[in-house]
């Protein structure tokens, strides 16, 4: 029953039965993200949205309006309370593989370090609000979680194991979609130092040590239990990297420091204030000619008006209160409030690929992919790339 | 490993409303339960299906040992223990309610 794959320095023991339950977990969320979520999309597009029309004279076009007619129906209040309740089993089976053995834990990520990068903590950081108020995810305590044990991991080590349930395998996934599109845009491009902003346990940052070998790596985040188990992750699997903790969106980097600015599904989890000041920080810390890429899902602009149902749900049932506002957000407008000249920034969709460099499908249908009604290669990350 | 009692007790409370999703609350508690209680047995399944695997492979015939089986106290009191953990997991979401109802409330 033990999971062997992906195995480093801090992965948690899994008794039989946390094993089991892990799988269980994954077999739940399989049902309801294939079967039961396809249920609910041919649901909508067989009997709601042709109702709608009928009684109205006019398509469903807005998803507020879409929300509104999907959740007066019971199938779809089942499918979001399962969801919903699945999630939370998922954590508690988390919590409590973590809770068992964090004293140990504890201990391990002390052990770990080998000297190949470094952890700075910031004690005197303040959480900002958006990180402070709402366990985003559902996740029990949050980023920043410590069990009210000093020198913890525990918030690290809930991520990363509810992550591995989440997608078992495909750990940095999103680190390496963008390295896929540097290479696909930027041939050329060889980043010395490359910065990873909200690096939460460092999964995709580690993909930019693999990727760029001799480039120094440094990753920040504001959640010290997160960087204590990303650093000894990091260093058990042999990766030299510089965590530190740090808001994005004010830095104690020198300015023109970086030539590679990223981050990965960071920005929906901030505020619209937070997200201004993290572009204009990414800016300021590029050396001229360096390279942000930023990497969030898709704007709702770029996706049917179902999936941005489906996609909004997860502000109000998976606790990202940033998600529908960010997905509306005129990113291009903000970059260039941000110093980027009008033409060294744009919106792009980068290719999802997998550790093979493979394509992987997901559930999410393009606004492109509707238009010609045949099924793209993937779908695309959202990308917001700034040349300084 | 080595234990280091006492333990910890980490949150499973996430900050954050929870939505209602059906149109009486209890509803949503009964799909909670029952995502747990699938869970559990899931996980019963496995458990068992392994101890016939190896018992099997050792040449046991577990069914009369099972019927004839005798618990002491310490048996007892862990079975007891499994027994409240299961019911914590089941149970979590009215536990968790209560866990809210008893605490002051946060700004935010």
């Amino acid at each position: 029953m033990k999971n062997q794959l992906h195995q480093h320095g801090m992965t948690p023991d899994l008794n039989h039965d946390e094993a089991a339950r892990e799988e269980a977990v994954r077999a739940m969320r399989f049902h309801i993200y294939s079967q039961v979520s396809q249920g609910t999309r041919g649901y909508f597009s067989n009997v709601v949205a042709p109702e709608f029309e009928k009684a109205n004279g006019r398509p469903l076009t807005d998803r507020q309006e879409v929300r509104a007619v999907m959740e007066a129906r019971p199938y779809v209040q089942l499918h979001l309370s399962l969801q919903r309740s699945v999630q939370e089993v998922l954590w508690n089976t988390v919590v409590e593989t973590v809770e068992r053995q964090l004293p140990e834990l504890n201990a391990r990520a002390r052990a770990c370090a080998r000297g190949l990068g470094s952890l700075t903590l910031d004690e005197t950081l303040e959480m900002p609000r958006y990180v402070a108020n709402v366990d985003i995810h559902c996740m029990p305590g949050g980023y920043g979680y410590d069990g009210g044990v000093p020198d913890s991991v525990a918030a690290g080590a809930i991520y990363d194991r509810g992550i591995t349930m989440y997608q078992r395998g495909a750990e940095g996934n999103l680190g390496l979609s963008v390295i896929h599109y540097l290479r696909e845009n930027f041939p050329s491009f060889r980043p010395a130092k490359i910065l990873d902003m909200g690096c939460t346990v460092g999964m995709s940052t580690l993909r930019y040590c693999e990727a760029f070998p001799d480039a120094e790596v440094h990753a920040i985040d504001v959640a010290a239990p997160c960087l204590r188990y990303g650093h000894a992750r990091a260093e058990s699997l042999g990766y030299p990297v510089h965590f530190s903790q740090q808001n994005a969106e004010r830095t104690t980097f020198a300015d023109d420091s970086f030539d590679l600015v990223v981050s990965t599904i960071l920005a929906h989890e901030t505020s619209t204030a937070a997200w201004h000041n993290i572009l204009k920080e990414s800016r300021r810390v590029l050396k001229p000619g360096g390279i942000m890429v930023h990497a969030d899902l898709p704007q709702f602009s770029d996706i049917d008006v179902y999936s941005q149902f489906l996609f909004g749900n997860e502000t109000r049932y998976n606790n990202e209160p940033f998600w529908s506002t960010f997905r509306a957000m005129d990113l291009k407008a903000a970059m260039e409030q941000a110093g980027f000249a009008p033409d060294q920034c744009f919106l792009d969709l980068a290719t999802m690929v997998d550790r093979e460099m493979g394509f992987r499908n997901t559930k999410v249908t393009t606004a492109a992919r509707t238009r010609s009604g045949q099924a793209a290669p993937g779908f695309g990350w959202g990308v917001q790339v700034g040349i300084k | 490993m080595a234990e280091t009692p006492p333990r910890t007790k980490l949150t499973r409370v996430a900050r954050g409303k929870r939505p209602k999703m059906f149109d009486h609350w209890p509803d949503d508690v009964f799909m909670s339960m029952l995502t747990a209680v699938t869970t559990e047995l899931m996980v019963m399944r496995d458990r068992m299906d392994t101890i016939e695997r190896i018992a099997a492979a050792k040449g046991l015939i577990l069914k009369d040992e099972i019927d004839r089986f005798v618990f002491d106290d310490a048996a007892r009191a862990e079975r007891e223990a499994a027994r409240k953990a299961l019911g914590d997991r089941i149970f979590y979401l009215v536990l968790q309610q209560a866990e809210r109802n008893k605490m002051p409330k946060r700004k935010g």
